[in-house]
Order: structure tokens, then C-alpha cells, then sequence
């Protein structure tokens, strides 16, 4: 992923034009598709407490395992009863929510020490990036579990942990991303007639590394969804009733060969917003120069 | 985990590119050593970081050792004994210094569970879960970089189209996902594959594979499905450049110029990629581990946070940092060996 | 304490398994020559023993598997009576303070050393002294143990408790010889029982071969035995159902999936041996001090339909600490009965119309019993975090280092009974950590520990059962699960044994047509 980030930063050119960015990104069918089945998926996640059919944590011990297209359930129901469709809702809702939070922790921690890494450079960069370097050293996994064992098991927690152990990626992308425009004459310039620091870095440095972010912070959506699918799958994700599409994914595996419906839905929405964040990820690194454009 | 989930992207990547050099392409020895003796210098600090943060990780891991060990029947008397047999009532300065003595001597401490050497417990695992990293990251190469090559040769037809749609939903799927199915499929509904475990390659090589391929495929889906994406973008950007068009306007033929020069500038970005799947694939195999019950690290990483077994669990994340600093190290040399355009 | 609750930790769910604890004669059913002999027999567990030192084990469920290498003294029945093994025969001269028990002759361990009254005491000693022996908690009622003859062994008792020939059928009665215990290192077992250890891998793998000259000959059938780990229950299922391994536990989801495989596979539930309940600690939330309180919540709880639900089927609602239909089992007592409206009352009249919110603990295996009883709960207004740490956490979290208000555990009903009252029930109890008492109960429970004649302690247990299984104490049962034993067909000889593990004795691998 962040590979892929990093290619954007090469080939990032000086400034976007927001109506040829538009243009362009208008012109990619995929990448338009993505971004429509976000926003489809944002406004039920949105509205999702007010419209699902029952309540998506009452349990029905009478109904059990009901298959999908059982009368008044359309996806099922799951290991306790309760509505597939409604928990998919709202698991939706609890999955993007976590995804922004996990994502959005990796930004706050991230760009800032990016930020100052790539454009102070000398010794804080040095012990920037030995920290970061330190923190990829471990598997990600154990990571998480540390920190949601030290803060206590709950999705938040469990979201600062994978932002918290995604944040070198965004170091290193927004570092990368200074250090290639650091040099450059303008900036030179704005530093030899005296403009002070945080104004050449939100002036001028900032918006050349908008566009990778932004197409980095997509494609970490999706990574963080992943992951939550995983920490949920051995348990360390949401807490019961709380339902995410990973959590949903994690429990159907003990009905697996049973009720494999209960497995195939969270998957396929899973899918589904991961595919949606890469494509749309893409379509805006595509879209941002003329260089990458095909 | 899946491999798009990692953590360690080599130093290599984050560095600035200087831009284009003098066409001369001479490798400087000295330059070479002296960044390769700076490189080693860093990766024995990070080790020092390294062991420092396991040990604290590992010791604010919630719950107490001893009323694990002291099992069914506990009394706050029997639960003090162990606490003490154990050295846990030491401070935890203490615990460290003798820890890191250990070490530094290659002992890494007595497993509070099994009561045996963890580093006996750690190479009776480190096969199993080598043998999967490797088998994944093989799969994902082969897969990688032969469907990038087609599908970069091949561009907008149908090869390219299959693969590519390939590698984008292996993206967006959990691996642990991609596992259970293949399970049900092959070894449940078809019986092609052993569901669960492990055999070892000394004894019955057959079933050392067979045990490898269902687990090794659903790791390596994603890692293969990022190769195929880094190799169709980046072949098919060198192709589209100025050199290639005049390497065939000089009468090379495609073939040639794709292997020559398109895989061989191609190649130092791949390196990168490669090293960051193998670091990835270590850690990231616990999941998948985990649904085909096999005997790894990761499992033995899982278990020993359930037991509380605080000797073992620094033992398998020191194994693994140490892995991944080492894949860094030598992702980095290889990068610059094959580009000397970039210096630390 | 000589408890047996087994809150996840090493525990999980159950070892499988076990040769030679029963000395009843083989069930010889299947004719020798329908058996390979040659066969080796694939177990898996949910967890491989952590020492082939009993004093270091970390609790029962390490019982069958260290069982296959050494024998114990008693064992126990599927009605949970003792049962001879390795001691023929015992008898209390004084009501149950001392007991003599007759060791059987002409038994050797595998190492060719004979078994005799050494090396039982110096087992027992071991298990009494050895520094951190987990072993010791079963055994503090023991004064000490003397040699009366090669063959006979006096255990002396600090008071009067009849359960010990049943708590002898536990870790405390495994059996070691002498010249290992001494020489300190317990890599290499040596026992009596009917196995060796070939080799081990610690958490993956052992390998066991027969041993020829065990005592009970007709018990091996096979050559030997291999069980590995294997601790995901789907993992588990799939390696039964793809012939990876001939026998293992499963749970209920997989046992209800695995029917669909009747034709290459065998289940049959294990029922008295695994009871969940919950701990109520009113020192960590006041309200649960109030009796009604704890009764508005335990009427609470659908119990049938957590069965249902919950388990598909595999268990029933549980309202004592034993099964219904063994013995202890009092028939007189009723259940409290599954009323929502009247616990919302109940609650109303202690004060809390409000409603009720605190933190409640369950281990992992029983995540999805705490949120069925979330569920219930929410409906008469009390509102409970669930959490569910792994491992030993939960008996952490409720007993040792209590920080959840109340908690689901998870309880073998293996023990005696009146040994089990104690542990939940006594104000001392070492899982009543909010001493939750009712003066009745307590000198109830004292009475059924010094009463040795069957049938009086029965109508103690009555009384203890009418009590308890209405007005809520410390520890309250909710369902007794079952352990679904799925085997291949091609094993014969497998008898459905209630007892709580299934026995390899008289286990066989059918020989090829």
C-alpha cells in the first residue's frame, strides 16, 4: 500500500488544478464507481440507527441460524437470532466509523512528524525516523493487542492501537514528500526574503503533500478495515453487542460450513468498501498528474 | 493481518530520489561499505530500542503470570509463591537487565508454561513458519511478477483484465478470509489438501507441501496482488519511456527489450516490494495460522499472551523485529546494489 | 481449597481422552481380530499438557493426557463414583479422618521399578512440598502420609472430609516414580499407565507408543498415540471431519455441522462436565449485595433458550452444581423460573427502577452465553459491560484480583459435591470473593462435609439444593454444556462415557476389509 502511496509522491507535479483534477477523475468509470458506492455506503452508515427493520442487538433464541429469504429476515439470521440485514447496517456504520478513527489517528500522529522530520531534517529527523523504524519492527498484531490490553479491550482502543502502529507509514510519506520539494528554487526563495517557517510549510509544502495524503489516506482506510477485520477474528475488535462487519465476520466463522451466508455478507461488504477505497484511491492518484495518467 | 496491513516499509523507500545522474553506471566500493557500515551501526541501535520496548510491552500486557500458573485452586498464598520462584517481584529494572543479560548470551529465558528453554520452543517453530513465509512469498512473486509482466504487456485486453481483477479483489479481502474458503473447498468438499497442520520436510516432504499450499495461497494473495499492481505499473511505465522506444527503433524486439530493460530498471522498486512482503508475511501469519491450526510462531505468539508466558512471548517478537530489521538491512543493500543512484 | 474451576486459562475447553483410569474390565464387544493392532490412533486436544511434572501442571484438564502415561490412584465413573485403579481397595477407621488405601501388587513403572508405598509417598510429598506446586491446593487437608506396608498407604487429614478418595481420582492422585521425583528432571516421564512418551514437541505434538507389560493388558489396542493441539474449535471440526485426526471435542456450532458428516463420523455429548454459572461480587457494586437484587437477575436470565439458542441443543438449563440424574442431584428442589416481569418488580422494590450498570466478566468459550444474558438483562433495564479477556483472565478479574462486578465461569462438576459447595457457597470460599453469606447454607454445607453415610448426605443435598437453586447466592449455575466427542468410524470400541472424557481403553483402529 504505502508503495503504491510512494508512487504518487514521485510522480506528484507541483500544484493540482482542482477543475482538471475533477475532469480527469470524472473521466475514470471505475474510480467514479468507487467513489459512488462510498458515498452510498457513507449515508446508510449515516442513517443507519433510524432505518434498520429490527433491533440489530435483540436476540431471538426462538430463531437462530435462520437461512436468508426466511419470511421477515431477507439476509437471515444470525448465531443468536438477531437480523442479519440490521447488523450489516449498523456494522456498517461501526466499520466506516472505525476506519475513520483509524485512519484519522495515523494523520494526526503521522503528518505532523512528517512534517517535521522532512522539513527541519538534522537530528529530529534522525530520531523521528529511528522511533518509526523501531515501531515497524514489530508485528503489527502484537502491537495492537498491547496497546488494547494496556487501555482496555473496546473498538476505540483498539483503533488508536492500528493508528497508532500505521502512523510510520505516514511519516514516511509525508517526510518523503517534503524532502523531495525541500530544495526547490520557490521555496529557496520564500526562505532567503525571511517568510517564517510554519507559514513556507502551510503555504507552500502543505499543498504539494495533499495529494499523496490524500490518496494514502484512502488506501489506509482500507488497510484499517482489513485489520479490524483481523483484530476482530481473534477476538481483540469490537465488544459484544456492538457489531462490525469484522466482529460479524470473526463469530460466522464458528457457523462456517453451516451458515456460510453469515460469513459471505460482512465479507462481501468488507470487499466491497476496501475495493471502493483503492479504486477511488487510485482514480485520484491518476487524476492528480499528467505523468500518471494512462 | 494481510500483507497490506504491514508496518515496516524499508528505509530505502522513504528516501528522497535524486534525480536523474550521469548516465555512467560504476559502483564506488567505498561509498558502498562506508553506507553499509551506517546502515549496520542503526540496525544494532534498533535492536537495543527493540528489546527495551518488547520487555515493556510484554510486562504491561494485563494480567498476572502466577494466577495463570498457579491454575485451578489458587490461593493469594500459592499465586505469592510463584510470583516470587519466578523473579516477578524483582523490579522491573531488575527483570530486564537480567533478561537482557540472557540475551546477549544467546538464553532467552526459561518458559514459565512449559518450563522449557524458550529458545528450544522458538526453533521448533521458526521452521514451520519460515517454511510458510517462504512458500507464500514464492507464490506471490511467481504470481506477481509473471500476471504484472502479461497483464503490463497485454494492456486493456482480456489477460490484463482477468488479472488485474484478480489482484484487486485479493486486495480487498481478509486473508483469513480467502483461507477459510479455500478450506471448505479443497479440503473439506474436495479433501485435495490437509485441513490442519504441519508435517516437517525431514519427514515426509510430500506432506510438507501438501500441509503448505492452502494456508501458503491465502498468504500470499495479497502480497502477490500488490507484486502484480508494482509490476504492471512500473513495467508499464518504463516501457512507455523514451530509451525503450529507441531500444526498439534500434531493432531489439519486444521480448528482449521487456527482459533486458524493462525488468532489469524495474527491478530495484521489486526488490523493495519483495522485502516488504517477506518482513510482512512474518508477522502477518498469525491469522491465518490460526484457521489452519499450524504449529508457528504466530501461534505460539497467540498462546503465550493466553498463558501469560512473558519469557515466550518476548522470545517470539524479539525473533520477529530481528527478522524484520535483518530484511531491511538487506532490502536496503540490495536496492542500492541494483540502483546506485541512491545514497544514504 | 480443592476447587475445580476451570475459567479458560490453560483451560479452553477439554483435553479428550484418557486410558487407564477406569480398572473395569475391557468391554469386549468388538472382537480382537476386527483390530489393527499395528494402528496408530490420531487425538487432538485443545491443550497438550505444560509438564510431565503433576506439580507444576495448571489444572485438571491435563488429568486424561497425563493419565495416558501415569496411572492414578482412584479414577472416576461415569456417575462420578470412585473407582479403583492403582489403589485396589481403602477404608476410613475414624469417619473420615484417616484412610488406609491397598495399593495393587506387582505393578512397574516403565522404567522396571516396582510401585509400592515409596513411591506413592514420595509422590504425594512431592506434590505437597515441591516450591510453587499447583498440586498442593487439593491436597491441604492432608496432615501427612505414612508407609504401612509395601502395599499399604495411611493419608492422615488435618479433619474430617470423605472426599478424598475423589479428589485422589484428580492431579493429587497421579502417580511418579520415586527415582525421577528425586532426580528432579521430568522430561522423560515414568509411570504405570498403559503408555510411553515417545516424543514431544510443548504445545504442538506428543507421541505416545503402548507400553507391553501394562498392567491392565487388554486396555492398548494400538501401537500408540498421537495427539496434537489444536485449539480453534473450527480448526478442529475441520481436521476431524477431513481425517487429519481419528477423535476430538468440539463445540456445539461444529457438533450440530458435523452431523451432516454422519458417514464417516460418530458424536456423542459428554453432559455432567461442564457447568457454567455466575460469580456475584457485591464488594465491587453494592446493589448486588441486596438479595433481591441477585434474584431479579438470575430470574432474569431465558436459561431454555440460551440452550437453544446459545448452545443449539447441546447442554440444559442448569440450576445445581450437578447434572440432573447424578447422584447429588436433588429432584425436590425447583428451578427459579424465567420471569422478566417479576425480576422488573423485584428490582423496583430494592430501589433500582432505574435500572442497574456494571461490568461483567466471561471467558472467551462463553462470550456468546454472556451476550444472550446481556440481552436478557437489557430488557428488565440493567445494562452490563462484557468483557472477555483470554486465558486465566477471567478467574482473575472475578477471584483473584477481582475488578468485574459478576462474571461467568466455567466449572468441571467433576469434584464431590460437598466439596463443591464449598469453594462457591462458603463465606470463605475462595470464589466468593464478595463473601456473599446465608448462615443456612453454610451449616448445611459443614454438615455435608462430615457426614460419610450416602444416603444422609443426599438430604443435606436436598436441602442445599432447595435453598440455593431459588434465593441466589455467591455463585449461581446457568447451563451445563456439552463436550461433543466427534471420532472416525473407522475407531472401535469407542464407548459413550458419560464420566467426562472418553477413554482410549479398549480403543482399537478397525482393520482394513
Amino acid at each position: 500500500m504505502s508503495v503504491m502511496a510512494q508512487s504518487a509522491v514521485r510522480k506528484s507535479p507541483r500544484r493540482v488544478n482542482p477543475n482538471r483534477f475533477s475532469a480527469r477523475l470524472k473521466k475514470q468509470p471505475i474510480a467514479m464507481a468507487g467513489l459512488v458506492a462510498l458515498c452510498i455506503l457513507a449515508t446508510v452508515a449515516l442513517i443507519a440507527p433510524w432505518v434498520t427493520p429490527y433491533d440489530p442487538y435483540a436476540p431471538d433464541l426462538n430463531a437462530v441460524l435462520l437461512p436468508p429469504g426466511s419470511p421477515g429476515h431477507l439476509f437471515g439470521t444470525d448465531e443468536l437470532g438477531r437480523d442479519v440485514a440490521s447488523r450489516l447496517l449498523i456494522g456498517g456504520r461501526v466499520s466506516l466509523i472505525a476506519a475513520l478513527q483509524g485512519t484519522g489517528i495515523a494523520l494526526v500522529v503521522g503528518v505532523p512528524l512528517g512534517l517535521v522530520a522532512g522539513f527541519f531534517g538534522a537530528w529530529i529527523d534522525k530520531v523521528i525516523m529511528f522511533f518509526t523504524d523501531a515501531v515497524m519492527s514489530f508485528p503489527a498484531l502484537l502491537l495492537a493487542m498491547a496497546i488494547a490490553g494496556i487501555l482496555g479491550p473496546n473498538l476505540t482502543n483498539a483503533m488508536v492501537a492500528i493508528g497508532l502502529s500505521t502512523a510510520p507509514r505516514a511519516i514516511r510519506l509525508v517526510r518523503g514528500s517534503v524532502l523531495s520539494i525541500r530544495e526547490e528554487t520557490y521555496i529557496e526563495a520564500a526562505r532567503s526574503i525571511g517568510t517564517p517557517s510554519y507559514q513556507i510549510v502551510f503555504r507552500h509544502i502543505m499543498p504539494n503533500v495533499l495529494a499523496p495524503l490524500v490518496v494514502f489516506a484512502a488506501i489506509l482506510a482500507g488497510t484499517v478495515m482489513l485489520i479490524e477485520a483481523g483484530l476482530s477474528f481473534i477476538g481483540l475488535g469490537v465488544q459484544p453487542p456492538e457489531a462490525s462487519w469484522g466482529a460479524m465476520l470473526g463469530s460466522a466463522f464458528n457457523y462456517i460450513s453451516q451458515s456460510p451466508w453469515l460469513a459471505v455478507f460482512p465479507g462481501v461488504c468488507i470487499a466491497i468498501s476496501v475495493l471502493a477505497l483503492n479504486v477511488l484511491g487510485d482514480g485520484v492518484r491518476d487524476s492528480i498528474g499528467k505523468k500518471v495518467r494512462r | 493481518m494481510t500483507p497490506t496491513t504491514d508496518l515496516s516499509v524499508s528505509p530505502a523507500l522513504r528516501e528522497p530520489k535524486k534525480q536523474p545522474t550521469p548516465a555512467k553506471r560504476r559502483i564506488p566500493v567505498a561509498g558502498l561499505l562506508r553506507s553499509l557500515g551506517s546502515r549496520l551501526l542503526r540496525s544494532l541501535l534498533l535492536f537495543g530500542a527493540v528489546t527495551l520496548t518488547v520487555f515493556g510491552l510484554s510486562a504491561l500486557i494485563p494480567g498476572d503470570p502466577a494466577v495463570s500458573l498457579a491454575g485451578e485452586g489458587a490461593t493469594p498464598e500459592s499465586i505469592a509463591a510463584i510470583r516470587e520462584q519466578l523473579g516477578l517481584s524483582k523490579p522491573w529494572f531488575e527483570q530486564y537487565f537480567s533478561w537482557m543479560n540472557g540475551v546477549v548470551h544467546g538464553d532467552l529465558g526459561t518458559s514459565f508454561f512449559y518450563h522449557t528453554p524458550v529458545s528450544g520452543l522458538l526453533m521448533g517453530r521458526l521452521p514451520v513458519t519460515l517454511s510458510l513465509a517462504l512458500f507464500a512469498i514464492i507464490a506471490a512473486v511467481l504470481f506477481g511478477i509473471l500476471a504484472g509482466m502479461l497483464a503490463a504487456t497485454r494492456r486493456g485486453r482480456l489477460a490484463d483484465k482477468i488479472t488485474t481483477v484478480l489482484s484487486t479483489v485479493g486486495i480487498a479481502t481478509p486473508n483469513f478470509w480467502v483461507g477459510m474458503i479455500l478450506l471448505i473447498l479443497f479440503s473439506l468438499n474436495w479433501r485435495v489438501f490437509p485441513a490442519v497442520g504441519y508435517t516437517p520436510i525431514t519427514t515426509n516432504a510430500v506432506a510438507w507441501f501438501m500441509h503448505l499450499v492452502l494456508p501458503g495461497v491465502a498468504l500470499a494473495a495479497a502480497a502477490g496482488a500488490e507484486l502484480q499492481r508494482q509490476t504492471r505499473s512500473s513495467v508499464s511505465e518504463i516501457l512507455s519511456q523514451d530509451y525503450i522506444r529507441t531500444a526498439r527503433a534500434q531493432g531489439l524486439t519486444r521480448r528482449r527489450v521487456l527482459w533486458q530493460r524493462a525488468l532489469k530498471n524495474g527491478a530495484p522498486p521489486l526488490a523493495t516490494v519483495v522485502g516488504l512482503q517477506a518482513a510482512v508475511l512474518l508477522g502477518g501469519s498469525v491469522v491465518v495460522e490460526k484457521v489452519f491450526s499450524i504449529p508457528g510462531l504466530g501461534t505460539l505468539a497467540i498462546d503465550s499472551v493466553t498463558l501469560k508466558d512473558l519469557p515466550v512471548l518476548q522470545g517470539v517478537v524479539l525473533l520477529n523485529a530481528c527478522f524484520v530489521i535483518i530484511i531491511n538491512f538487506a532490502t536496503d543493500i540490495i536496492y542500492t546494489v541494483l540502483n546506485p543512484k541512491v545514497r544514504v | 481449597m480443592r476447587a475445580r474451576m476451570l475459567l479458560g486459562g490453560a483451560a479452553g475447553i477439554t483435553a479428550v481422552l484418557l486410558a487407564g483410569c477406569s480398572a473395569s474390565p475391557v468391554d469386549s464387544a468388538s472382537p480382537d481380530a476386527q483390530v489393527n493392532r499395528d494402528a496408530t490412533i490420531k487425538v487432538g486436544v485443545t491443550n497438550l499438557q505444560s509438564s510431565w511434572d503433576v506439580a507444576k501442571t495448571a489444572g485438571s484438564l491435563e488429568v486424561p493426557i497425563q493419565k495416558m502415561v501415569y496411572d492414578g490412584l482412584t479414577g472416576l465413573d461415569e456417575k462420578n463414583n470412585v473407582i479403583p485403579s492403582l489403589a485396589e481397595s481403602w477404608s476410613t477407621p475414624d469417619g473420615g479422618k484417616t484412610y488406609d488405601f491397598a495399593l495393587r501388587a506387582g505393578v512397574t513403572f516403565s522404567n522396571g521399578d516396582a510401585f509400592d508405598a515409596t513411591s506413592a509417598k514420595a509422590t504425594i510429598d512431592h506434590y505437597l512440598t515441591a516450591p510453587g506446586s499447583t498440586v498442593a491446593g487439593q491436597l491441604s487437608n492432608v496432615q501427612e502420609v505414612d508407609i504401612v506396608s509395601p502395599t499399604q498407604l495411611r493419608f492422615v487429614q488435618k479433619q474430617v472430609d470423605v472426599s478424598l478418595p475423589a479428589v485422589l481420582s484428580d492431579r493429587a492422585g497421579i502417580m511418579m516414580d520415586a527415582k525421577v521425583i528425586g532426580a528432579g528432571d521430568f522430561t522423560k516421564p515414568v509411570g504405570t499407565g498403559p503408555f510411553t512418551l515417545e516424543s514431544a514437541q510443548p504445545g504442538v505434538s506428543i507421541t505416545l507408543s503402548a507400553q507391553p507389560k501394562y498392567w491392565m493388558p487388554d486396555a492398548v489396542r494400538v501401537a500408540g498415540v498421537t495427539i496434537t493441539q489444536i485449539q480453534d474449535p473450527v480448526a478442529m471440526a475441520n481436521a476431524i471431519r477431513s481425517g487429519s485426526v481419528d477423535m476430538g471435542i468440539v463445540g456445539a456450532a461444529q457438533a450440530v455441522d458435523l452431523k451432516s458428516a454422519a458417514d464417516i463420523l460418530s458424536t456423542y455429548p459428554i453432559k455432567g462436565r461442564q457447568l457454567s454459572g455466575i460469580t456475584w461480587n457485591p464488594d465491587l457494586y453494592k446493589p448486588l449485595a441486596d438479595q433481591r437484587v441477585r434474584d431479579a437477575l438470575n430470574m432474569a436470565i431465558d436459561r431454555e433458550g440460551i440452550v437453544k439458542g446459545v448452545f443449539l441443543g447441546q447442554g440444559e438449563a442448569a440450576s445445581q452444581f450437578r447434572l440432573d440424574g447424578l447422584p447429588g442431584f436433588s429432584s425436590t428442589a425447583k428451578p427459579i423460573s424465567y420471569d422478566p416481569e417479576k425480576a422488573k418488580k423485584l428490582l423496583a422494590e430494592a430501589g433500582y427502577a432505574d435500572g442497574l450498570s456494571f461490568t461483567f466478566v466471561a471467558p472467551v468459550k462463553f462470550a456468546k452465553e454472556a451476550e444472550a444474558i446481556q440481552a436478557n438483562w437489557a430488557t428488565i433495564g440493567v445494562k452490563i459491560q462484557v468483557v472477555n479477556p483470554p486465558g486465566s483472565g477471567p478467574a482473575e478479574a472475578l477471584w483473584y484480583k477481582p475488578s468485574a462486578a459478576a462474571g461467568l465461569w466455567s466449572f468441571d462438576g467433576k469434584n464431590d459435591l460437598s466439596n463443591a459447595y464449598q469453594q462457591m457457597l462458603l463465606p470463605t470460599a475462595a470464589y466468593n470473593p464478595g463473601k456473599v453469606v446465608d448462615p443456612k447454607v453454610t451449616d448445611l454445607i459443614q454438615q455435608s462435609a462430615g457426614t460419610a453415610d450416602p444416603a444422609a448426605r443426599a438430604k443435606v443435598f436436598d436441602q442445599l439444593a432447595e435453598i440455593t437453586s431459588t434465593s441466589t447466592q455467591a455463585n449461581t449455575p446457568v447451563a451445563w454444556v456439552y463436550q461433543v466427542v466427534a471420532y472416525s468410524k473407522s475407531l472401535v470400541g469407542v464407548k459413550p462415557w458419560a464420566s467426562g472424557f472418553p477413554i482410549l481403553t479398549g480403543v482399537g483402529v478397525a482393520a482394513s476389509k
